[in-house]
């Protein structure tokens, strides 16, 4: 990968170049920087609905930008555009790691061509988001994502440089949020006309949890989950969406099963048209970041799955949606040992989830989230700890010694720590679970052996 | 002399800056550059714990010593970027900095400023200290300042909120920027960040009164130095709607609304922003989108708004809640049809957008202007009148014809009851039992408490003391279960002694149990609140645990409300008997209190024991008798000139009493059926806050009670705009027993709380309530009323809450409450009644009901076409009344 990632006191910075700002003069320019080249050209043609996308990119540039809570070290990075083989997907991350927005521009959407495939960050400046804002509905607008070939070969002007910090928690938390939403499924469709009159009606600065259950042609609010229900997580957390409102049709929810009692989780508001497509996810609370909702760890626990994502990334194709079967047919392994591959890759960054589509996507984020993944500090803690011999594994009932402290671990799963207790599994297994794993993992390797 | 890191600290320490500089200054620059290693690493070394300590913080000197010692800019930038020595940013005397910089002749003091700008913290709104600092080291090496937020930030806080010294500025504002040496540069920052607004609009300094005040003063200087043209007109016009449509909190908004009056552009200004002003027209904040609407009528009157920008504008704004926006945009667009009759089917079409406003005032608006519209335009609306509510569609059907009157979706079913959970499978082992522990020191629930009380005593009977696994949990929370002065009462301290027996607490917990066995009094450690009762039953088991004679508990509810199925508790007692114990008395009145209401007496018919005995006359006594419940008003505190003292002050809450009935044998009767509020309301009760389900566990059966005791802190939800207790409600919905004042009144204070969290709480009881067999809605309905009334509770915040009750199917509970509710508002003046009446008219349709609201005829009798006339004539000629 042409693309530096710095990496120093644990902390990762990405640094990387435009040739030039984008623009919005004669047509649309998005300068790019990484992925497949150093300054990759990925599209070139109209987009059918150009106020709509522009909105749209508007929006997705609005949560890049913004921190909806205030962590200690924000990061603020440009969008991402990924080239299918027959859409553009661009996307972003919040700075407080609590929101995800894509907006996918689908084959309906383009009136041109994808000149090449891959990921790369695109450069939206201030000066291009006010022009942006000033595109009309039917303005026809031509787009290139990416310099041609000839400003490539021929630039001497300056580059447009950035150096903007990657806390490993905000990397990990854009490759958690694919893999939390595929475990979503729809779960209430409204108009566009309620839709508005539904978040209009939420406050502005709204940090709490709601909920949200189907009722007549809109959503109702109720204040604890039931089957069906979806997750409100600080409603106000949904601005970037209403200006979108204004060319959507409908607005879909989606999240995972909850049963009455169950805390609260993530869900994705999206957007929709024939053409475009636009998604906020919302982590499970506003000061609750994706990166520590530890949906994944179990599965980077095992060094099974980590083989299976090398054998499975390569044979990824740049198609809308992963297709899961053919997958397991062309790896020769079964459809399970796919999904835990895929789990794993989405948690490196090299793919992403659609909801809509409920797919997969081959998607490689221009800075290497793999560095990261090695790097949760549950896990590396749980590494920690059963290296030093720390755990005495059982099936049933382990304990584990950590600090000065002795903690018991049932089933491998729950524990009698202070983290767990807070949690109750809402946001995975506890460093002294995953440790208990390993060691009983590694106890039934050496049994096999 | 030799420089040394011990004699540097030590002067650092003492705050003795020119000790410091004089030490440093003596040295020459080959000594000082080679003590920089030794300043890097001391400071490096520090340890952080012991670093905060008298008379002096060292950072101050130690800036200086980086400063005097460092190679370049990048070296001092690295040490003066740490955590511990950002202190030194605002001690640093600034006359010892460029002392240290002339003797030394540094040439990167500009550098290292743009260094530590990158670094100015973006949070912190008082203090500039830091940004001065930096601007020091700018201004020395003569560096153009970056444009990052925090410098920008800095700059503009130094202007507004200089920091309070003897040099406060008696100099405008506005001379203050036009002098500025950055101002061109710094200037665009201001509205390219996001949230640097709220900072304008927050208190400032005003030169002439030399005070603090909150009046914005930077959208008038700015606007003033573009009047006197030393500001360019067009940039700070572009940049101000700019930032008004990328958008951002209400409040850092308000400054760049202000400037924008100021500058009152021209028509011609404005035109070119027209696709902005649209923007904001639909999605901004209310008062800005307000200043979109002026701004794109301006530009059509000057003829130049293309039509496309309008309707797009116009099918957002058509829907907003602030109904003046609305309808002055109704109002427009009517003109435009007729100005511009080629295109007025779009026009029409972009007006039925408001047909799907939730008002139905909006709706009728919008309809009566369609049925001015050509024939051929009418037709090509119908599909948008679906949308129509109320008294509407039929209005629509007539001019439609029968296509559009087919209505919109039929008003869901009525709500079931859903049955309430069993409780969760027993806590079968030691080690299952250690991890519920642990939840319970991390906030646990009632039905946790329950399954480890009952896991506790069935595992110590059974012969598998679990104090090993449990050992090591009371071993790591000591302030939970070992006794303190901050755990009186706790459930916790008597789990921690039944677990592991302390002297003296066990004794003391014995005696008390026994006291308050035998008198009825609580002693320290028990609490006297309702929620004591777990507390109480605890200290019972820690009292009673290690004999072993009683192998279980009978309390234990066989559903998470806390109910207690009659016949288990018959099994339970008839095992007593069998095996030959008794069970302890808290325990048993605790089971008592959770039978059901009329359970069946004959389940106790077989039992000879004492309980036994005790449960079967429970029975055929009819259990507990319903207590007297009254509501009660309190009033709100003055101070001696008669004034509130609280932020929002408060003229009266309602709370309530409680007595029992009558004698009931019980020893749990005082702490749990007497209850007198005080005279004055209590600020921010927070009694029952995270155990809500503990107190309605208690008495499962008797939500009143629950609702007497808790009513204070739901009524602050409304009162005092607090947020959480509504969580209470849902609870409350999910146990039995009528419905009195206090359940009444706790009902109304929710639906008008501030959050919408509690207020759906409030819908969700509503609901259950509506589904069970109990009545409650004319209660509910008279409450609310009362409280309304004198704007206690603010009925505009209800009427979406009962508009959810409505949609989720709810209909007839809500025409009961409104019928209760709206002849004793009618005669008030409380602004948000025609809400209230739309809502009854929705309702009605719905519910094809013909009943008359008593004094609704009065009122739509009377003359004019005030909202709430006209409101009441619709919902009179909806109930069939005379038109």
């Amino acid at each position: 990968m042409s693309y530096p990632v710095l990496k120093f006191c644990g902390m990762v910075s990405a640094a990387y170049s435009y040739l030039g700002s984008s623009a919005l003069d004669d047509g649309l320019t998005l300068q790019t920087s990484g992925g497949p080249a150093a300054h990759p050209r990925f599209y070139t043609g109209f987009l059918t609905d150009p106020g709509a996308a522009a909105t749209g990119l508007l929006a997705v540039a609005e949560v890049a930008r913004t921190r909806y809570f205030r962590p200690v070290s924000p990061a603020s990075l440009d969008p991402v555009v990924t080239a299918g083989s027959d859409r553009l997907r661009f996307e972003s991350f919040s700075g407080c790691c609590g929101v995800y927005a894509r907006m996918d521009v689908l084959p309906a959407g383009l009136d041109g061509e994808i000149v090449a495939h891959g990921t790369t960050n695109v450069d939206v400046n201030v000066p291009l988001q006010r022009a942006l804002t000033r595109v009309g509905r039917t303005d026809p607008m031509h787009v290139a994502v990416g310099p041609d070939d000839l400003t490539v070969t021929t630039f001497d002007g300056p580059l447009v440089e950035r150096k903007v910090p990657l806390p490993s928690r905000w990397l990990r938390g854009f490759a958690e949020a694919q893999v939390l939403t595929a475990r979503f499924d729809p779960r209430a469709e409204i108009g566009v006309a309620e839709a508005r009159v539904l978040l209009n009606r939420l406050p502005a600065s709204d940090k709490s949890v709601l909920w949200a259950v189907p009722a007549g042609r809109s959503l109702r609010f109720t204040s604890r989950p039931a089957p069906g229900a979806v997750c409100l997580p600080g409603a106000g957390r949904l601005a970037a969406l209403k200006p979108f409102l204004r060319y959507a049709l409908t607005l879909r929810v989606y999240g995972p099963a909850v049963a009455a009692g169950s805390g609260p989780v993530s869900s994705t508001w999206e957007l929709s048209m024939p053409s475009l497509r636009l998604s906020l996810t919302l982590s499970p609370e506003p000061y609750r970041g994706f990166s520590g909702e530890g949906a994944v760890l179990e599965s980077l626990a095992s060094d099974e799955a980590a083989d299976d994502a090398d054998l499975v990334s390569a044979l990824l194709s740049w198609d809308p949606t992963i297709d899961v079967d053919a997958l397991a047919t062309a790896a020769g392994i079964d459809a399970r040992r796919v999904r835990d591959a895929l789990t794993q890759l989405g948690t490196s960054g090299r793919v992403g989830y659609d909801v809509a589509e409920a797919g997969y996507f081959h998607r490689t984020l221009p800075y290497s989230a793999a560095v990261v993944d090695r790097m949760n500090p549950r896990l590396a803690a749980a590494r920690t700890l059963a290296a030093a011999g720390a755990v005495t594994a059982s099936p049933d009932v382990s304990t584990v010694r950590s600090g000065d402290e002795v903690y018991q671990v049932r089933n491998a799963s729950s524990c009698t720590c202070p983290w767990w207790a807070k949690h109750r599994g809402e946001r995975g297994p506890c460093k002294h679970a995953l440790a208990v794993q390993m060691v009983l993992a590694g106890a039934l390797e050496a049994a096999d052996a | 002399m030799t420089l040394s890191w011990e004699v540097l600290l030590r002067r650092a320490s003492n705050g003795d800056h020119a000790g410091v500089t004089s030490l440093l200054l003596k040295a020459d620059e080959a000594e000082r550059l080679a003590f920089a290693a030794e300043v890097a690493a001391g400071i490096k070394g520090l340890d952080r714990d012991a670093w905060w300590q008298p008379p002096s913080h060292p950072a101050g000197g130690l800036l200086l010593a980086v400063l005097a010692t460092a190679p370049s800019a990048s070296a001092a930038a690295g040490l003066l970027t740490r955590r511990d020595m950002r202190p030194g940013w605002r001690s640093a005397p600034l006359s010892r900095v460029s002392e240290i910089a002339a003797a030394r002749e540094l040439t990167w003091l500009g550098d290292l400023g743009v260094r530590l700008a990158q670094k100015l913290p973006t949070r912190d709104t008082w203090a500039t200290g830091d940004w001065q600092f930096t601007a020091a080291l700018l201004a020395a090496g003569g560096t153009e300042p970056p444009v990052t937020e925090g410098y920008v930030r800095g700059w503009l806080l130094h202007l507004l909120r200089p920091a309070w010294g003897e040099n406060m500025p008696s100099v405008p504002l506005a001379d203050r920027l036009r002098d500025d040496p950055h101002l061109e540069v710094l200037l665009p920052g201001i509205f390219e960040f996001d949230g640097l607004g709220a900072d304008i609009g927050g208190t400032a300094w005003n030169e002439e009164t030399q005070s603090y005040d909150t009046t914005p003063r930077l959208p008038g200087a700015i606007a003033a130095l573009v009047a006197e043209g030393h500001t360019d007109r067009a940039t700070v016009l572009t940049a101000t709607i700019d930032r008004l449509v990328r958008g951002d909190k209400p409040h850092a908004l308000r400054p760049f609304a202000v400037l924008h009056d100021a500058l009152a552009p021209t028509a011609g200004e404005m035109a070119p922003f027209a696709p902005g002003y649209s923007r904001l027209l639909g999605e901004a904040p209310g008062a800005v989108a307000t200043l979109g609407q002026k701004a794109l009528r301006a530009v059509d009157d000057a003829g130049r708004l293309e039509l496309e920008t309008l309707l797009d504008a116009s099918s957002a704004a058509l829907l907003r809640k602030e109904k003046t926006l609305v309808k002055a945009q109704l109002t427009w667009l009517e003109r435009v049809a007729r100005r511009e009759p080629a295109r007025a089917g779009d026009v029409y079409e972009a007006i039925a957008v408001a047909f799907g406003h939730p008002a139905l005032d909006i709706q009728e608006r919008a309809l009566a202007i369609v049925e001015k519209a050509q024939p051929s335009t009418i037709a090509r609306l119908a599909p948008a009148a679906t949308a129509l509510g109320g008294d509407l569609p039929a209005r629509a059907a007539a001019l439609f014809g029968s296509a559009a009157a087919t209505p919109g979706p039929a008003t869901p079913a009525p709500p079931a009851p859903v049955p309430v959970a069993p409780m969760p499978a027993p806590i079968t082992d030691a080690a299952e039992l250690a991890e519920e522990i642990v939840l319970l020191v991390h906030g646990g629930t009632a039905v946790g408490w329950e399954r480890v009380l009952a896991a506790l005593v069935a595992l110590t009977a059974a012969g598998e003391p679990p104090a090993d696994a449990l050992t090591p949990v009371l071993d790591r929370h000591p302030g939970s279960f070992e006794e303190h002065s901050w755990n009186e009462g706790s459930p916790l301290l008597g789990l921690g002694t039944a677990i592991r027996p302390v002297s003296p607490t066990l004794e003391r917990m014995t005696a008390a149990v026994a006291k308050a066995r035998d008198e009825g009094r609580r002693d320290f450690p028990l609490s006297t609140l309702p929620t004591g009762v777990l507390g109480l039953r605890a200290a019972e088991i820690a009292a009673n645990v290690a004999a072993g004679s009683v192998p279980m508990l009978v309390a234990t509810p066989t559903h998470v409300n806390g109910n207690l199925d009659a016949a288990e508790l018959a099994a339970r007692l008839g095992r007593a008997e069998a095996e030959g114990w008794q069970p302890w008395h808290f325990d048993l009145e605790q089971a008592l209190l959770r039978v059901p209401r009329g359970a069946d007496p004959a389940v106790a018919a077989g039992l000879t024991s004492p309980a036994g005995r005790r449960f079967a006359d429970w029975l055929a006594g009819g259990g507990l008798p319903d207590p007297v419940s009254t509501a009660v008003t309190q009033t709100g505190e003055k101070n001696d000139r008669g004034e509130y003292t609280w932020d929002l002050p408060l003229g009266r809450r309602i709370a309530a009493s409680l007595r029992p009935a009558r004698e009931d044998g019980l020893r749990l009767t005082r702490q749990l059926l007497t209850h007198e509020p005080e005279e004055f309301a209590a600020w921010m009760p927070d009694d029952f806050s995270g155990s809500e389900d503990v107190l309605t566990m208690v008495l499962p059966h008797h939500r009143e009670v629950a609702a007497a005791w808790a009513l204070p802190e739901i009524a602050t939800l409304a009162d005092q705009d607090q947020k959480g207790a509504g969580v209470l409600l849902p609870l409350l919905a999910d146990c039995s027993g009528p419905v009195g004042p206090a359940m009444a009144y706790a009902m109304a204070y929710a639906f008008g709380a501030k959050q919408e969290s509690d207020r759906s709480a409030a819908v969700d009881a509503f609901l259950t309530l509506a589904a069970g067999t109990e009545p409650f809605a004319g209660a509910v309905g008279a409450a609310f009323a009362d409280l309304c009334s004198d704007t206690t509770v603010k009925l505009g915040r209800a009427v979406p809450a009962l508009t959810d009750a409505h949609r989720a199917g709810a209909s007839a509970a809500v025409w009961e409450l409104l019928t209760a509710a709206l002849p004793p508002l009618l005669t008030t003046r409380v602004r948000a009644v025609p809400d209230l009446l739309q809502l009854a008219t929705q309702v009605a349709v719905a519910l094809g009901t013909t009943e008359v609201i008593p004094g609704l005829a009065e009122v739509a009798a009377r003359h004019g076409s005030a909202r709430l006339v006209l409101e009441a004539r619709r919902l009179l000629t909806t109930t069939g009344g005379p038109a």
